[in-house]
Order: structure tokens, then sequence, then C-alpha cells
């Protein structure tokens, strides 16, 4: 098993002589024996002799392959995984460097699932390496990492490489210095970390890539700036279906499907700053668009971080703006400290279980200027002969403190562990559609405003009916209500 | 020691990587053996050298040629010092090219022929062309040679109304360091762009000239010393979503209509951008007494950082902006630095849009400016503002009113919510028979 050693990209130098030496090795082996390989480091070009890659699903094909790829960022040549009946296996990273084109049709996967790469590191079966430029990895292929499916029930902290990652091996790699990175058609599966992680990283392009079984969250962020990604499917995710991590800056997520979501929520725009992770910087100038989330914890998700002893920092301008949220476990649409953001054009229907109560189709909680307009949130919760989620249409409240919290001044919350956040102020919400269609109806109000303590002012809204409509406990002084109930 | 298994999935692997060396050999160009497996007499051509020293054009034009006529794809050649050409290279009717590795004018030798198109690019398609196809994780590199442009329909001396292109896309392909546009298309119906990034360059992406039904989708566009985007001279049926424009000399998202041109900008969709750092986020503009837009629906876009505003809708007629987020727009130079602008313009709403903090660096910014500016047009009527959000929570502010301007028709303005310590909407433009009512102040 390789030691990873992806290093960071270097000015290189022509190397034909490494493709020549791997075709002379490709035919070697179309002569009729697989040749034998050699446990060497990654991302060196090998020494004599080349291996060819023998891609029959259960030699190691590590080196082979990791020449290939470094001929390819050599020559400019594409390197072209080969297609055989039992796919290629690794037993460690590929290393990417700049200007490497890799096309993938066939299987790729790592042998067993059990690599090491040591704490807080990460790893992928494609790393693109730090500082690397003009990266594309595309085709019809398949990753797979090995993840059991169905996953068993504890799996080690720690271990293992992910799918495609850019930067590291810290985690958070907030100045990995890469530049333009397309990711596209690929199906990666079973893999017991990241199935993407892409930081530190200006012009990145995600493209009709899907996402099954994998562990952690499908991931874009720290650092990275100028992402589009499109046409994801992700699924099965014990985690966030797809997540844009702290620090990312204009950035696009649209026309995806994300479902069947085990962990967490199906789109997250996150702010968070775990310990032994860089510090949170804003994730500002998102739009979140045209999305289907289902089946996941909570449709889409924006949150500020919670730390203690750190002043909050929110996410900044961002835009959810005509999605489709339905049959998620707790909320629809939900914005956990987020300043400058808005929420339009959504329709959100059919979120909360049984497991949980008080859902909301939107929630805001410590948003500071959002603007919450021409939804349509209907069917909220469940209810039954034991059972009655009090769900809610569109809900206000002050930041989700992981604690309890006092407030210093009108104009801050500050949570028991430490954490500061501003109050919720400068909510608008106008012209949107809340009702329960339903018989036997779960949604116990259209409208919740509860226990803040600056303005809001929801008007222009049609609600109703609903068990009761709108639930307003206590307005802060100066608040606006004007709408209509359904007859 | 190999067991029997292994040994039986190393041959047939072997056999697998058998074809695929002789079906995907590397550093030369490439074309499918259909042609010569249907008996077809045609020989292919001699591939380009890309050694960055030889002039590939001619070699590159008989791949392009033999492609086209054989319905082959032709595979540029990728190497370290890519492939230089001295002229454009033409693209006629079922041509579809790979290109991974790197194509680029070569320096102070790149020209257009006379008598041909000054419009013409890197890669030109030429007029009549039918499916058109060029993609790929390569570079078109013109090294800021005078006339390199990169991929572009021929046009005539009029910008290409009548180039008669049909069905063309334009997949993933960088694009830098032109001295014209990285894209200029006319006279196309049916184009897809998507996923190009193009920056470095003199203009960005023009879409127009009686071209229909183009879609934009996946751009990033950086660095350019003019427009980002343009709908330009008359296109119509057409949308650009899903992009990033950022850092543009002149503005980022733009449907123009210049002095002199009769065709129309029409039914236009532009959603889902993000567009910063730029003279102006998203502007329709008639120049002169040309004919007004038409139709153009500006929705979901986020612009931030522009130097003058965020959305423009200006001599644009039965147009809308909604659910936009415009904030941290307009910087001292300029007179407003509102959000939205309207000016000369009939039938628009502007609903559900968020402005904030716009007017950077001043104290006169605007959440909306309604104010006729364009000489010779038409005064702007039917105007409705309704459920939009302004505010400014920056202490101290940059903004001065919500909404402001002057215009000479009634307007409706409603249902909006303004943030606390701004100047309310303009009283002028208030007078009787607009309709200013149900707005709120938040205290």
């Amino acid at each position: 098993m390789n030691a990873p050693q992806c290093a960071e990209a270097a000015p290189r130098r022509a190397n034909r002589f490494a493709l020549v030496l791997q075709l002379l090795a490709v035919f070697t082996l179309v002569g009729g024996a697989a040749l034998p390989v050699a446990a060497a480091p990654t991302c060196v070009v090998p020494e004599l002799p080349v291996p060819a890659p023998v891609c029959d699903g259960i030699a190691d094909d590590q080196v082979a392959l990791q020449a290939m790829l470094d001929a390819a960022s050599n020559t400019r040549i594409p390197a072209r995984i080969p297609v055989t009946p039992y796919g290629c296996a690794v037993s460690g990273p590929l290393c990417v460097k700049s200007d490497t084109v890799i096309i993938q049709d066939g299987l790729l996967k790592l042998s067993g699932h059990s690599y090491p790469p040591g704490p807080s590191q990460q790893y992928g079966i494609y790393t693109i390496v730090r500082a690397a430029s003009n990266v594309t990895i595309m085709g019809n292929g398949t990753i797979d990492g090995g993840r059991p499916y169905p996953p068993p029930s504890e799996e080690p902290g720690g271990c293992c490489i992910g799918g495609i990652v850019a930067g590291g091996p810290v985690v958070g790699d907030y100045d990995a210095g890469i530049s333009d990175v397309t990711v596209r058609g690929l199906t990666i599966r079973n893999v017991p970390t990241w199935a993407l992680s892409i930081d530190g990283t200006d012009g990145v392009r995600v493209d009709r890539v899907t996402v099954v079984n994998s562990r952690f969250s499908p991931q874009v962020g720290h650092g990275s700036k100028n992402v589009i990604v499109s046409g994801l499917q992700s699924s099965v995710v014990h985690d966030i279906g797809f997540t844009f991590y702290r620090g990312i800056s204009n950035a696009i997520v649209t026309n995806s499907r994300v479902f069947d979501i085990n962990g967490g929520g199906g789109i997250g725009v996150f702010v968070d700053s775990p310990s032994g992770v860089a510090a949170g910087l804003p994730s500002k100038f998102i739009n979140v668009n045209g999305n289907i989330v289902y089946d996941a914890n909570g449709g889409i998700d924006v949150q500020s971080q919670r730390v203690k002893d750190t002043v909050g920092i929110y996410a900044d301008g961002i835009n959810v703006s005509n999605n489709l949220v339905h049959d998620n476990v707790k909320v629809g649409i939900e914005l956990l400290g987020c300043a400058g953001c808005q929420v339009t054009g959504n329709q959100s229907h059919e979120n909360g279980d049984p497991s949980v109560g008080y859902l909301a189709g939107i929630s805001l909680a410590g948003a500071f200027g959002t603007l919450v307009s021409s939804n349509q949130v209907y069917d909220e919760g469940l209810r039954d002969e034991s059972f009655y989620s009090h769900a809610r249409a569109i809900q206000v409240r002050e930041i989700n403190c992981e604690a309890s919290f006092s407030r210093p001044t009108p104009d801050v919350v500050l949570c028991a562990n430490g954490a500061e956040f501003p109050s919720t102020n400068l909510v608008a919400i106008l012209a949107n559609q809340a009702y329960d269609g339903r018989a036997l109806k779960a949604m116990e109000a259209a409208l919740d405003v509860n226990n803040v303590v600056k303005p809001v002012v929801a008007v222009g809204n049609v609600l109703g009916p609903v068990d009761w409509s709108p639930d307003i406990s206590a307005p802060p002084l100066g608040s606006v209500f004007n709408n209509y109930v359904q007859p | 020691m190999l067991s029997s298994t292994s040994y039986l999935r190393g041959v047939v692997s072997a056999l697998f990587l058998l074809a695929l060396s002789s079906s995907h050999g590397v550093s030369r160009a490439i074309a499918d053996s259909s042609a010569t497996a249907q008996g077809m007499a045609k020989v292919a051509p001699a591939p380009p050298v890309c050694d960055g020293t030889t002039d590939d054009s001619g070699a590159m034009q008989q791949w392009l040629d033999y492609a086209a006529s054989t319905r082959t794809t032709f595979v540029v050649p990728s190497t370290v010092a890519g492939c230089k050409i001295t002229k454009p290279l033409k693209v006629q009717s079922n041509t579809h090219v790979v290109q991974h590795g790197r194509v680029f004018a070569a320096v102070s030798g790149y020209a257009i022929p006379s008598g041909e198109s000054a419009e013409s690019g890197m890669y030109t398609i030429v007029d009549g062309a039918r499916d058109v196809v060029i993609e790929g994780a390569g570079k078109l590199d013109g090294m800021s040679e005078p006339q390199a442009a990169g991929i572009a329909t021929a046009g005539t001396a009029n910008g290409g109304f009548g180039s008669d292109v049909a069905d063309v896309s334009l997949l993933g392909l960088t694009i830098e360091n032109m001295d014209r546009a990285g894209v200029s298309i006319g006279g196309t119906a049916g184009i897809r762009l998507d996923g190009l990034a193009v920056r470095s360059s003199a203009k960005g992406v023009e879409i127009g000239r009686g071209t229909a039904r183009a879609i934009a989708t996946n751009l990033r566009i950086s660095e350019i010393a003019n427009d980002g985007f343009a709908f330009l001279n008359g296109a119509v049926d057409s949308s650009l979503s899903s992009s990033i424009v950022h850092d543009c000399t002149g503005i980022g998202v733009r449907a123009l209509t210049a002095a002199g041109v009769a065709a129309t900008n029409r039914d236009l969709l532009i959603d889902n951008n993000i567009v910063y750092a730029s003279a102006i986020g998203v502007q329709t503009l008639s120049e002169g007494s040309a004919p007004s837009s038409v139709g153009i629906n500006v929705t979901s876009n986020q612009l931030h950082g522009n130097r003058q505003y965020g959305v423009g809708l200006l001599a644009c007629e039965n147009c809308q902006a909604t659910s936009n987020l415009s904030h941290l727009n307009g910087s001292s130079p300029y007179g407003y630095q509102p959000g939205i602008f309207v000016s000369n313009s009939r039938g628009i709403k502007l609903s559900a849009n968020t402005l904030r903090n716009e007017g950077q660096g001043t104290t006169t910014g605007y959440g909306v400016v309604l104010q006729d500016v364009l000489s010779g047009r038409v005064a702007s009527q039917r105007i409705v503002v309704t459920g939009n959000f302004i505010y400014d929570d920056q202490t101290p502010k940059t903004m001065f009113s919500v909404i402001g301007g002057t215009l000479a028709n009634p307007v409706v303005i409603t249902g909006n919510v303004f943030g606390p310590g701004l100047s309310g909407i303009s009283a002028a433009l208030c007078a009787s028979p607009s309709i200013c009512t149900n707005n709120q102040v938040m205290p």
C-alpha cells in the first residue's frame, strides 16, 4: 500500500520518454503476460521499467496509472483510463498535476476501503495536487471507492480516501492555489469519505456528475470561487447531499437532483468552523437555483457558524430561488444566520415526519436582511391519530443556539456557548402562498413569528387554511402583518 | 505467481488494451475509421505537427475539410507546445472538432487574409454551415495578436446577419487573450454554448445579428476589456443562464442594439447568473433611434460589486426584473448608484427583488431609479414596482433613497418594503395619478 505523496505542482519539463516507455509497456502486455506491479511512491515519474495497467480488477494499477497521468501532464495528451470488463484497481491516490485531461469511460476502483491517510487528511482516488491548473476529469465511467452498500453500522474515523479531491492533504485547504478544474459526466459511488472535495480552487465546473453511496458530502468550498455545479445527481449520502463549505464565493448550484440523503440536509451552504480546521470565512454570493431536493434531513440549509468564543460569521448574499423541496425529514428551506439573503419562487411541500415536531417549509433563524417572496408552501408536516407535527409554513425566530441564549442588547444574541450573533432583523415576507389542503391538517400555522425583538414585515401573503393562521407570538413593535386568509 | 483466474482476466484486459491502443493512438490527428471502412476514397491528410514552431494552419485546415467531408471527428493533436496557426481555420458543415490541447495564434504572424471577413475567428464557421460541434477541454489562445478572435461565424460587412448557419454547439473550451471577441455569433439558428471559459480578451461573448434559439449556459467570463456577454443587434428566443461574469471593463451581461441597427433583441431570458466587478451587472440598451428590446426577462440573478448599478432596463418594452439579488453596487464617479435603473421603457415589472447597500463609497445610492435619460426616445410608461425589499444595513449607510427619479407618466409602486433610515419614494414619481400605496417602512 502506497503512502500518498501528491506533491504540489511545480514547473515541469516535457517527458516524452515516459510516454514512450508507457506505450512500450502496453505493447509488452499485449504480448501475453501481465507485468508484476511494484509498489512505488506516487506523483513521481516511476522508475524503469514502467508497468502497464493490467486492469483485470485485481492487480494494483496505481503505479501504472500514475505514470499515465504524469505522462498526460507532461505531454498534454489526454490520459485514457483503460476500459476493461473488470475495471482498473488502485490501492491509493492518483495524483493529478497541471494541464491534465483524464478521460475515463470505464471502472476505476479502490482496492479495499481501509486506506489510512492519517487523521484530518483528505485524498481522493484522483487527487488534484496543490497549485495545479487546467485539469479536466471527464467521461462516462465510474469511480468506485469500495464502500459496502448498505454501509456498516460503524465505520472507522480517519480512514480511507475519497473520489475526486482537489487540495489537501489538510482538510479545509483554503490556500491550495488550484485553478480551472472541470469534472464532467462521471459516476462516483461507494466512497468511504468525500465523493468530491474541491478546496482552494478558482474556477470550478462540476457538470453532470452522479454521486451514490458516499459517506461524506460532495463539496466545493474552503476558498474556492467562481464555481458552477449543474446537473448533479446525489443520493444515498450519509452526510449532506451537496455542500458549499465555508469560505466559498461566487458559486452556483443549479438544475441538480439531490435525494435519499441519510445524514444531513439536501443542499447546504455552511460557514461553520469545526475544531482542527482553519477559521471560518463567510460563504457569500451564492445562487441555489432550479434544484429538486427530496428525502433528505432538510431540503436546502444555509448555516453560519455556531462555535464557542467566536463572533458569528454570517453567510452573505445567498439567493435561493425556483427550487422544489419536498418530503424532507425536517424543513424545506432553512436559513440559520444569513445576511442579505433571499428565498423566492420556491415550492416546498410535504416536509416533516413523525420523528420531529414544529416543522416548517421555510425557516429563518438569525436572518439579517432577508426577503421571502413568491414561494408556495403547502401540506407540510404529518398528522395521524397518534401524531400531530404542528408544522408551520414560514417560521421566523432567532439564531439556533446550541444552548440557551441571552440578549446583551436588542441587537445581539449571545449563545450560552459564547457565540454571538446579530438579532434577527430586516425580514420581509411578501406575496407567498401557504396552506394545508389536506382534510386532516398537520400545519398549525401558516406564519410563525416567535421570540424575535426586531420588527418583521409580512404583507400580501395568502395564508391558509391551516389549523391556526397566522401564529405570531408577541410581535415586535413596528411589525406589520397585513395578509389574506383564504376563505 | 498469477492464478489462472487472474491470468485469464489479464488476457481479456490485454485484448481490450490492444483495441484501445489501436483506436486511440496519441500525438496525431485522429479521425475514426468509418470513412475507409465504408470504402470512401478520401485519404487522410498528414497530421499537423503542433510543435509550437511550425505553421499548422494548412494541415489543420486540411483535417477540418477531411473531417467535414467524411463526417469523421477531427481530434486536434495535444502537445506541449500547442498548434500554431497564422490565419483563421474555416469550419464547414458536419464538422466535429475535439480539442483537448492548445491552439494558438502565431505571434506577429496571425492575420485575416485579405478579402475575408473581418469577423473571422480562429475557428470560423462559414456561411451556410450546419451541424457543427467544437468541444473539448482545450484552450484557444489568441496571444493578444491583432485580429485574433476565438470562434466566430464568418459574417458579412454588417456583422453576420446573412451567415445562415444552423445547429452549432460550442462546449467546454477555454478561450483567452483575444484581440477581438472570444465568441462572436451572427445569423445562426440554434446554437448551444455550454461550459466555455472566456477571459482576458477585448470582448467576451457576442451572440446576435439575426441569431435565434441560442442557449448559453454555465459560462465563466472574466477580465474582458469590453462587455462580458452581449446579446447584440437582433438576438431572439435566447437565454443566458447559470453563468458567472466578472471583472469586465464594460458591462457584465448586456442586450444591446447599436445605433443604426434595425434588428430587435427580443424574447430573451437572463437568469440565475452571478455578475460582479464590472461596470454594470445586467443591462438592456438600444442606442440612438434603434428599436427597443422587447420581452426581456431578467430573473434570479445576483449582481454585486459592480461600478454603476445592478440591473438596467433602458429602452426596453414588456420587460421584467424579478427575484434578483442586487447589492453593493455603485461607486463614487457615477451620478446614480441604484440597484435597478429604468429609463425610456414601457411595460416594466420590477418585483421580488432585494436591493441592498447600493452606492458603495457614496452616500447617494438608491434602490430603484426611474428616470428617462435617453434623448429622442419614448417616455417610460406602465411601470410597476411591487414586492421588492430595499434596505441598507450598513453603518454608516451608503444609500440615500429607496426609489428615486421622475417620469412624465404615472407609475404604480406598491407592496414594497423599505428598510429604516432611507429617504422615501421620490415625490415627483408619486404625483397624481401615480399610485404609491401600501409600501411599508421598517422602523
